[in-house]
């Protein structure tokens, strides 16, 4: 930081200004009046790139107290490089407690990943997200998207998933899978992994959602219908991580990274840090219950 | 054993940062100072200006060293810092007639009011590397500045003031394409709301005074070439200060200083719509911080792109141009391929393993190499 | 004559619109916000309602306030959160009173399909909020996104007329209003457009069974 007097530069409690902060905080309420619904917003430059986290930590710095405690994860992990920079960023402006904890955090940023640790409902969960809009890969154009949500005309969307069943045998869509919320609006779930989609319904935790490039924000409140979009016949399903284990644990139940060691032999680990860690350290942290976990 | 799931990531960008400053001082050579930065790269410093939405030659120049050079970096580190500036006052709206002229030509004229002033540019400088500069000392610098005001008629400086535009020679004429009663000529604030599409005028203009001069040179030279249908004449093109005005809390005027600006207004045979209606003029309008002729020509060209709308030309597409054109948005999301991406990753293989499986076929069959 | 108000604009500001956004997320559920000592402020209207005003407004969001005389109530929020009063068609924030009810409700903007955010939010203040019935309180019915199955309140000092208002302005998801109703002992509770409103008035007199 430059001290020299000239050029003495002091930033507000959580860095954004107050009326930035306002703003946003009133958007946010319109997100979760209107589940699923994207909100425009005026997404203020960020001294973090365009990308790379701005619109999770508009929302974690628009609504960060001195008392909560602060979690943040990048593919599953609180010690990737970006999540540790973010983490540093956010310290600095709120001096708040950090953790690594799930069950210990009241604010938790995530990229790609939901924590296999059930939330509660003092938890806020705040995704970054690069591309909001669902509807962007059967339509480019930004003023027709808006229509489709308006209309709920979703007819693209669907052709487009039985095109993909038609032409490979089944939905292939990967992580960020499309979901129907409280029966109106088809979001983009940031990406995760189809493994978390499920635990998005009737979740018990507020999961806000900020793009901060594309300049939106939107919401799924607590216990909301969450439905993965899939045919009578054709239906959504998780990762097929059957016939491995966690090579640490030897859990089973959860999204696994796959690992090639020098030798060249493949390994899986459990994908979340802080599960794996309570795992091994022989803790019991309680898991997010669904009908696709619960038929392994 | 080459996979780490610890915590080591904090330490690794520490280092890195560290690294990276140490490039810049390694060779321990003289700290460039601000001043320099301001009077010497003068174009750098107005496209950092122009870019990260903020007239503060100092801070560019601070955000060009601290970048070691990097444009787009430097214009991204100006505009976060202008994100935390509070916005006090609105200006009132900049009137370019005012424009004390250090550079006005016109290419659909010969002669225009004033006459053409061709001003500093190296248009019609021979691009020769001049090798001089390499042993450029104080004492030539001296030596040019004597010789160069010797050359200055000082009598006659006050003659040159302010004056009219070419645009209203066309006006006065009735060639302009008269303004469209049913244009929105609401003025946004890209900066306090997200764009909303079909956006505005005023929205589109704005988005295009921050955005990168090589992505509207890039659509705007497109639209020349036939990916868009404008190739306008430089009806004119100015450089210089213009006043800035803001209302104070009693409603009256006050003058706060100056700012260079570079305007742009292209000419282009507006498209009839109506039949028999005759043809008419359409103006492009360009404007930016600082001296930056391509910008504002590529603005004018976009303008008039964007005003005839038509999804076939990517030049005439507003969603196309303004959201390709925002340099820092498309830094950011370009790099941050960079970032980490192995649970999105790892659900595509998932799909893909599963897909082949189901084809029947062990492996799409790989070119063998010959040689 | 402007007095200074002991409120931090940061702190006091952010831990009242955490409440707001966990009322919104969970309608239904009564939060409480923590007390400001706010001096002078001007009557009818509840103190509750003032400190929403100054957690969510300012020079960007207007307001409209339905008031008897001499815009006491008015001048005190535009003074407090520089928000600009408009009229009841424009605003994005509406002042009204649970019992003084007027029918301005279908006057208010309920945003279009392509941007269902560019509609009012209604500040009601009624005289109480309670998990429990009592003597006269309406029983009013939550269902919707936020909530687990149902959620029951019991409300005094609302015309139910604003009820059967918002529900016919409500119709048509996602077009709507979202309401935040406050009582005078800083309680709050949020029903947003999406969720479906039932209500009993009287509840007591139902064999005085209280129902949660």
């Amino acid at each position: 930081m430059v001290e020299n007097n000239k050029y003495t530069n002091k930033y507000n409690f959580a860095f954004i200004d107050e009326a930035t902060k306002k703003e946003i905080r009133r958007k946010l309420l319109k997100a979760v009046a209107i589940p699923g619904y994207q909100v425009p917003y005026s997404s203020p430059e960020m001294p973090i790139s365009r990308g790379w986290g701005t619109g999770g930590l508009h929302v974690t710095l628009a609504i960060i107290g001195k008392d909560d405690v602060f979690k943040i994860i990048d593919q599953g992990s609180d010690a990737s490089v970006n999540a540790c920079n973010l983490r540093e960023f956010v310290h600095q402006m709120t001096n708040c407690k950090t953790t690594y904890n799930t069950a210990e955090a009241t604010l938790i940023q995530t990229r790609h990943r939901i924590t296999e640790e059930e939330l509660r409902d003092d938890q806020i969960y705040i995704y970054q997200v690069p591309q909001p809009e669902p509807l962007r890969s059967v339509e480019r154009y930004e003023f027709k998207t808006r229509q489709m949500h308006g209309e709920a005309d979703y007819a693209k969307m669907w052709v487009s998933l039985y095109e993909s069943y038609v032409r490979d045998g089944d939905i292939m869509l990967g992580a960020g899978y499309p979901v129907m919320v409280n029966k109106r609006y088809i979001l983009a779930p940031s990406p995760i992994p189809k493994w978390d989609v499920p635990n998005l319904n009737h979740s018990n935790a507020l999961h806000l959602f900020g793009a901060g490039r594309e300049k939106r924000l939107y919401a799924i409140p607590p216990y909301t219908i969450v439905d993965p979009l899939e045919f009578e016949d054709v239906k959504f399903h998780t990762e097929n991580f059957s016939g491995t284990e966690c090579y640490r644990t030897g859990y089973k139940k959860a999204f696994m990274d796959e690992l090639y060691f020098d030798d060249g032999t493949k390994h899986f680990l459990i994908n979340d840090s802080n599960f794996l860690d309570k795992l091994a350290e022989d803790m019991e942290p309680k898991q997010h219950a669904n009908k696709y976990i619960d038929q392994l | 054993m080459g996979y780490i799931a610890v915590k080591g990531g904090t330490d690794a960008i520490h280092n890195s940062q560290q690294l990276v400053e140490f490039y810049r001082l390694k060779d321990a050579t003289t700290p460039l100072d601000i001043e320099q930065i301001r009077s010497q790269l003068r174009m750098a410093v107005d496209k950092v200006m122009g870019e990260g939405g903020m007239y503060a030659p100092e801070y560019a120049a601070i955000a060009l060293k601290q970048s070691e050079g990097e444009v787009f970096e430097a214009a991204f580190i100006l505009r976060a810092f202008r994100a935390t500036l509070q916005r006090k006052y609105y200006s009132e709206t900049l009137n370019t007639r005012e424009m004390f002229i250090k550079r006005k030509i016109s290419a659909s004229f010969r002669e225009i009011p004033g006459g053409q002033i061709l001003g500093p540019t190296r248009d019609y400088t021979q691009r020769i590397i001049d090798t001089s500069k390499a042993t450029e000392n104080n004492e030539d610098i001296q030596k040019f500045l004597t010789e160069f005001r010797k050359g200055v008629d000082t009598e006659h400086l006050a003659e040159i003031t302010t004056f009219a535009k070419v645009i209203d020679l066309l006006k006065n004429e009735g060639l302009l394409k008269p303004v469209d009663p049913n244009e929105d000529k609401t003025l946004a604030d890209i900066t306090r709301e997200a764009i909303k599409f079909p956006a505005v005028r005023s929205a589109r203009l704005q988005m295009m005074a921050r955005a990168e001069t090589g992505g509207l040179m890039a659509l705007g030279y497109a639209s020349m070439r036939g990916f868009g249908n404008v190739h306008p004449t430089v009806g004119e093109l100015r450089y210089g200060p213009v006043p800035v005005r803001v209302k104070d809390a009693s409603g009256r005027l006050r003058y706060i200083g100056k700012i260079e600006v570079t305007e742009a207004e292209t000419i282009s045979t507006g498209r009839t719509v109506k039949k028999k209606q005759p043809p008419s003029y359409t103006i492009g309008y360009g404007l930016c911080f600082g001296q930056n002729d391509t910008k504002a020509i590529c603005m004018g060209i976009l303008d008039t792109g964007m005003r005839s709308p038509d999804i076939n030309s990517p030049a005439n597409d507003q969603e196309f141009v303004l959201y390709h054109t925002e340099g820092i948005e498309a830094m950011g999301f370009t790099n941050h391929l960079k970032l980490p991406h192995y649970v999105t990753f790892q659900s595509d293989l998932k799909n893909l393993r599963e897909a082949i499986k189901r084809s029947g076929k062990q492996k799409v069959e790989q070119p063998v190499s010959t040689e | 004559m402007q007095k200074a108000i002991i409120y931090d604009e940061v702190f006091d500001a952010q831990l009242h619109y955490r409440m707001l956004l966990d009322s919104m997320a969970r309608p239904g559920k009564i939060n409480v916000l923590h007390d400001v000592d706010v001096q002078q402020i001007p009557a009818g209207i509840n103190k509750t309602s003032l400190l929403i005003a100054l957690a969510l407004l300012n020079t960007d969001a207007s307001f409209y306030v339905e008031e008897k005389t001499d815009n006491e109530i008015a001048k005190y929020i535009a003074l407090h959160s520089s928000a600009p009063m408009v009229s009841v068609q424009n605003a994005d924030f509406v002042f009204v009173s649970g019992l003084q009810y007027t029918g301005l409700i279908p006057s208010l903007k309920r945003g279009t399909l392509s941007y269902p955010e560019d509609s009012a939010t209604i500040i009601i203040d009624v005289d109480s909020i309670s998990s429990l019935a009592s003597a006269q309180s309406l029983q009013l019915t939550l269902k919707g996104p936020g909530v687990k199955d149902t959620q029951t309140i019991y409300l005094t000092g609302l015309n139910p007329a604003i009820l059967d208002d918002v529900k016919e302005q409500n119709m048509e998801f996602p077009l709507g209003i979202d309401l935040i109703l406050t009582d005078n002992k800083n309680c709050i509770v949020c029903i947003p457009r999406s969720n479906e409103i039932t209500y009993i008035t009287n509840s007591t007199t139902d064999n005085g069974i209280h129902r949660s």
